[in-house]
This record gives C-alpha cells, sequence and structure tokens, in this order.
C-alpha cells in the first residue's frame, strides 16, 4: 500500500494490493450520490471552459449599445448586460478564469505547502519552529484581508490573484504535512532508508510526501473552491480582475447596481458560482469520506 | 490552568510582531509615492520633500517599522492620508459595529448549527436530516455578497420586512446581515455537530443512562450533548478569522461601518496606514479570539492542560 521505494522488486502481491486500494476508494466514492453529482459538474465545468469559444453562443466581449439590457429570451438566453454584451457567453467565457483561479494557485500553495511543512516535520528543532510560527502568522490574517493587502501592493489584475491566494493558501497545507511527517518519521521504512545513508532530501521526497499524497489530493479538491470563491470576493470587491475580464464576481459586482432593472446580470453569474463551489465541494468530501478508511489505517 | 494561560502567551506575542512585520512590510514596498498620490497634482518638488520629511518617509523601512511599532504600543497608528485623522481613533470607531455584526452571526451559527446538529443526529437519514445536509451545503458554497444581494431583495425591498442597509435601526439593521454572514458557519456547526454527536451516542456511558431508564432528551441533553460539543468549540476558534473575512464583504454590501468596510474603502483609496492599521488590528483579534477559545478549551476538557 506505501508506495515504497526502497523495496527491490516490485512485487506481483504488491501490485494486487494497490489495486484493490483505488478500487476500494473508487467503490466507496461510487456510493456517495453527491460525489458524483459533484464529479458532473465539475466535468461539464471543464468542458465549457475547453471548449468555450465553441458552445458560447456570443461575442463575450463584444459591446452592442442597441441591446443593452435585454431580458432573458430567444435572442439571448440570460438576457444582456449594461454594454450589450451576451450574459450567457460571458458566463461561460468565466469558467475559464474560475477553474484557472481554482487549479493555480491552489496547486502553487499546496505545493508551498507541502514542501515547507515536510521540511519541518523532518528536520524539526528551529527550522520546524521557524516555519511553524510563519503558518501561525499566515493563519491568523482573515484569508480575503492578506490577499486585499498583497492585491493592494502587486495592483489588481488577475493574474496578481495566483500570486495573493499563494502566498495566503500555504500555511493549512504545511500544518496538515508537517504532522503526517511526524508519524511518518519514526516509522520503519523511514528508519530504513536513513540507516541504509539515503540522503535527507531523497527520504522527504520519495518516502515520505508520497505517503502523505491522499491528505495532499483531499486539501486540493477542497482548496480549489476556497480559491474560486476569493476570486470572486476580491473581483466583486473591486481589487480582482479587471473590466472587461468575464470574471464572475466582477459581473455580479457590475450588475448589482442594475439589479431592480435587470436582475440577469448579477442573479445568474452568482449562480454560476454558487454551482461551480458546490460541485467542487461534493467532490472534495466524497473523495475525504473515501479515503477515510485508509487514512485511518495510517 | 494558570501556568497553561502564562505558557501560551510568549507564542501569541511572536504571532502577533509577525502580523505586525508581515503586514508592514507588504504595505511599505509599494512602488509609487504615497504624498504623490495623495496631493496628486497641485505638487510642487519642496512641498514633497518637506512632508517626506516631516513623515520620516525617507528613513530605511526597518527604522520606519520600529517607529510604528514604538508608536502601536502606545496606541499611535499612524494618520490616514485621507481622512486626515488618527487610524487608532478611526478604528475604535468602527470596532463595536464590526463586533456587533459577527457577535450577531455567531448567535445565529450557533442556534441554528447546534439545533440542525442535534435533529439531523437523532434523526438520523430522516428527510430533516438531508434537509440539513443540502442547507450546510448551500452555505459553504453560496457567495455572501449573491446571498446578501437576494435576501437584501426580498426582505428588504419586496417585503419591506427589514431594512436594505445601513446601520440605524438598532437590532433591526443587524438581522439580515447576520444570517448572510452566519450561514456559513452555521452550516459547519451543524455537520460537526450531527457526526460528533452520533459518534458519543454509541459509546458506553450514554447506553448506560439509557439503560437507567432515561428518555431521550435528557440523555441527549444532559449526557450526550455535553462532550460531543467539544470539537465544535475547537472549530468555533478557527471561524473567528472566517467570520472576520466574511465580514468584510458582508458590511460593504449592507453599508454597516465596521473594520471590515474600512479596509475597503483604504484600499480604493489608496489609504496606506488606515489599510495597515486595519489589517493589523482585524488580524491581532483572531490571534486573541483564538487564544480565549484555548483557554475555554483547556477549561472544558482538563486532559488538555496536562499535555
Amino acid at each position: 500500500m506505501e508506495p515504497e521505494a526502497g523495496a527491490a522488486e516490485y512485487s506481483e502481491d504488491m501490485e494486487l494490493q494497490g489495486t484493490t486500494f483505488l478500487r476500494e476508494v473508487w467503490q466507496s466514492f461510487k456510493r456517495n450520490r453527491l460525489a458524483l453529482a459533484g464529479v458532473a459538474i465539475v466535468l461539464v465545468l471543464i468542458l465549457v471552459a475547453v471548449f468555450a469559444p465553441w458552445v458560447a453562443p456570443k461575442d463575450p466581449f463584444k459591446v452592442n449599445l442597441a441591446d443593452q439590457f435585454l431580458a432573458p429570451g430567444k435572442k439571448y438566453w440570460l438576457g444582456t448586460d449594461m454594454y450589450g454584451r451576451d450574459v450567457l457567453s460571458r458566463i461561460i467565457y468565466g469558467a475559464r478564469i474560475s477553474l484557472m483561479i481554482g487549479l493555480v494557485p491552489t496547486l502553487l500553495s499546496t505545493g508551498i505547502g507541502t514542501v515547507l511543512g515536510v521540511v519541518a516535520g523532518y528536520f524539526g528543532g528551529r527550522t520546524d519552529g521557524f516555519i511553524m510560527r510563519l503558518a501561525d502568522v499566515v493563519l491568523a490574517f482573515p484569508s480575503l484581508l492578506l490577499a486585499m493587502v498583497v492585491m493592494y501592493t502587486l495592483g489588481a489584475s488577475l493574474y496578481n490573484i495566483f500570486i495573493a491566494l499563494s502566498i495566503v493558501g500555504w500555511a493549512g497545507t504545511s500544518r496538515v504535512v508537517r504532522a503526517q511527517t511526524l508519524s511518518f518519521k519514526e516509522r520503519e521504512f523511514v528508519e530504513a532508508a536513513r540507516a541504509a545513508g539515503v540522503k535527507h532530501w531523497v527520504i522527504m521526497a520519495r518516502h515520505i510526501v508520497p505517503n502523505c499524497l491522499p491528505q495532499i489530493l483531499i486539501l486540493i479538491t477542497l482548496g480549489i473552491p476556497g480559491a474560486i470563491m476569493s476570486e470572486a470576493s476580491l473581483s466583486f470587491l473591486g481589487v480582482g480582475a479587471q473590466p472587461p475580464a468575464a470574471s464572475w464576481g466582477l459581473m455580479v459586482s457590475n450588475g448589482r447596481e442594475y439589479f431592480l432593472t435587470a436582475s440577469w446580470n448579477s442573479v445568474y453569474p452568482g449562480f454560476a458560482i454558487l454551482l461551480t463551489v458546490l460541485g467542487f465541494n461534493f467532490l472534495g468530501d466524497g473523495l475525504r469520506d473515501a479515503l477515510d478508511p485508509y487514512l485511518k489505517r495510517q | 490552568m494558570t501556568r497553561y494561560i502564562l505558557s501560551r502567551i510568549p507564542v501569541t506575542i511572536v504571532i502577533i510582531i509577525g502580523i505586525t512585520a508581515v503586514t508592514f512590510f507588504l504595505l511599505n514596498v509599494v512602488p509609487g509615492d504615497p504624498i504623490a498620490l495623495m496631493m496628486k497634482e497641485h505638487i510642487n518638488p519642496e512641498t514633497i520633500a518637506r512632508v517626506r520629511l516631516q513623515m520620516h518617509l525617507d528613513d530605511p523601512a526597518i527604522v520606519r517599522y520600529f517607529r510604528f511599532m514604538w508608536g502601536a504600543l502606545q496606541g499611535d497608528l499612524g494618520v490616514s492620508y485621507k481622512l486626515n485623522r488618527p487610524v487608532a481613533g478611526l478604528l475604535m470607531g468602527a470596532f463595536p459595529k464590526t463586533m456587533a455584526l459577527a457577535g450577531s452571526a455567531l448567535l445565529v451559527a450557533w442556534v441554528v448549527g447546534i439545533t440542525a446538529g442535534i435533529v439531523s443526529a437523532v434523526k438520523q437519514y430522516s428527510a430533516f436530516d438531508y434537509g440539513s445536509m443540502i442547507f450546510a451545503l448551500l452555505g459553504v458554497s453560496v457567495p455572501v455578497f449573491w446571498s446578501g444581494m437576494l435576501l437584501q431583495y426580498l426582505f428588504g425591498l419586496k417585503l419591506g420586512w427589514l431594512p436594505i442597509s445601513g446601520y440605524n435601526e438598532g437590532v433591526r439593521s443587524l438581522v439580515l446581515p447576520a444570517i448572510v454572514l452566519g450561514w456559513a458557519s452555521a452550516a459547519s456547526i451543524a455537520r460537526l455537530t450531527r457526526s460528533s454527536l452520533l459518534e458519543v451516542m454509541r459509546t458506553d456511558y450514554v447506553r448506560t443512562a439509557y439503560a437507567k431508564g432515561l428518555r431521550d432528551l435528557p440523555v441527549i441533553l444532559r449526557h450526550a450533548l455535553q462532550n460531543s460539543l467539544l470539537p465544535v468549540v475547537t472549530v468555533m476558534a478557527m471561524q473567528v478569522a472566517g467570520l472576520l473575512s466574511g465580514s468584510v464583504i458582508t458590511e460593504s454590501i449592507f453599508g454597516i461601518p465596521g473594520i471590515g468596510r474600512v479596509s475597503v474603502g483604504a484600499i480604493q483609496g489608496r489609504d496606506m496606514p488606515l489599510l495597515q492599521g486595519a489589517v493589523i488590528f482585524t488580524a491581532v483579534l483572531v490571534v486573541l479570539g483564538n487564544l480565549l477559545a484555548d483557554i475555554a478549551y483547556a477549561f472544558l476538557d482538563p486532559r488538555i492542560r496536562y499535555d
């Protein structure tokens, strides 16, 4: 079950165990209807984002003042905004921003958090103290506020959100990975590797981190909706994506002014955020439940 | 107990120093001259030089940091660029409003969350259980600025039951913001109470209580609930930060002049000292909240103290 790199031969028996593990997880994941709904939502989202130019009925950036604020109908399924742009097409293109924001900063911050967490747990002592105090400091900031400060310094743009959310997000991961490292550090396979003279970083990279992967996977799936929500909030407050970007948060914010006369401008993009975050949460919860017996056995 | 509390204090101080350093250096590496930004067009170089000297802006960052800290220890967080008033005073004015909002949101979260959690656990797999599960999942997934807007429309405008925004109608102006802000916390509290209570219900001492002939209600309320709320207390500590994050947006939509709105205003007006003060103030609040929760936890669960 443990991806034991130190083992000389990869016996058939182990391979069998490996497949049983995956099958077990999949079996229990499959039984969870909400998790499957989550997979469906996320798949649709990915397809829509990738094929946006073909899926979108109109050009999402094309200004057409003659068609300003048209209610949802045959020509524009979800209506138009103050510049006569098609709301549906903008929501479809917005899926690209949300997915990218969900994935890139989450992967970055999980990566940073994993490295720092494993280093802290493995070496202990002052290194550990320093990294964990830094994590405490980062976790003390309400995440949105820290992200706002970083955006203030870097300037509001979509790419700076990547940096802001990575700076904010690593601390939680590092705590979890550190805790896991502490428990693996004492185990026989790590001791054996150390006795055999394997270098520290090899032990960390090949013996400890692979064993933390299930936890890391859960952190990633549950980190994605958080990142998406943060981007939407930053853009809503005006310090995230800038016009004319088709960011859902920005669309809700812009549409808010015209809520009474053209509610579709903010209602539908907000619903898109809800559905996306819900989908990823279903998926993450399902994954956590499916991996739970395995994590407990560890 | 006293020893436990004392042992926590040095760490807390280190974290607070860390917070001030991170905020200060993040905000003071901003390119561009704040004075030029402040005065816009009508500036001559001499004035800029004079103001820079007055504000010690030509000193190295580290010197300015220590000067800032020295002031902060005496309750001086600098002067707002835009409003030209002491930051500390502005924050103290906004603080009670944020506390009122966060407090009422917490109240909503606890009352709704714990009640829903208990009922779901007792009536496991019932329609109510599924319903509260969906309620919880929606709560953690809905964007606050969107649900807030919809509630404003429904209860403020359509039905006219509650004020749409502002802070002039006392408790009534806090109802909608508290619901919007408390929903996500209520959701996670409900789920945690449910799973924790289900676990406790399977223990021997609960079975003993039933064996004594006690009815459902006393067993749940007097025996099981007390122990199952322990993990909920820890989560509450973690939620302080989340609540204050959420209040940034909630205050902005509902026009509550609290710290969150001050922060957003400071960003929009590029008012560095005000933003710096608001952020540090909020983060220190979170740290103190965590400390209080740790102490409460140790108080409730003696095992922690002797670790």
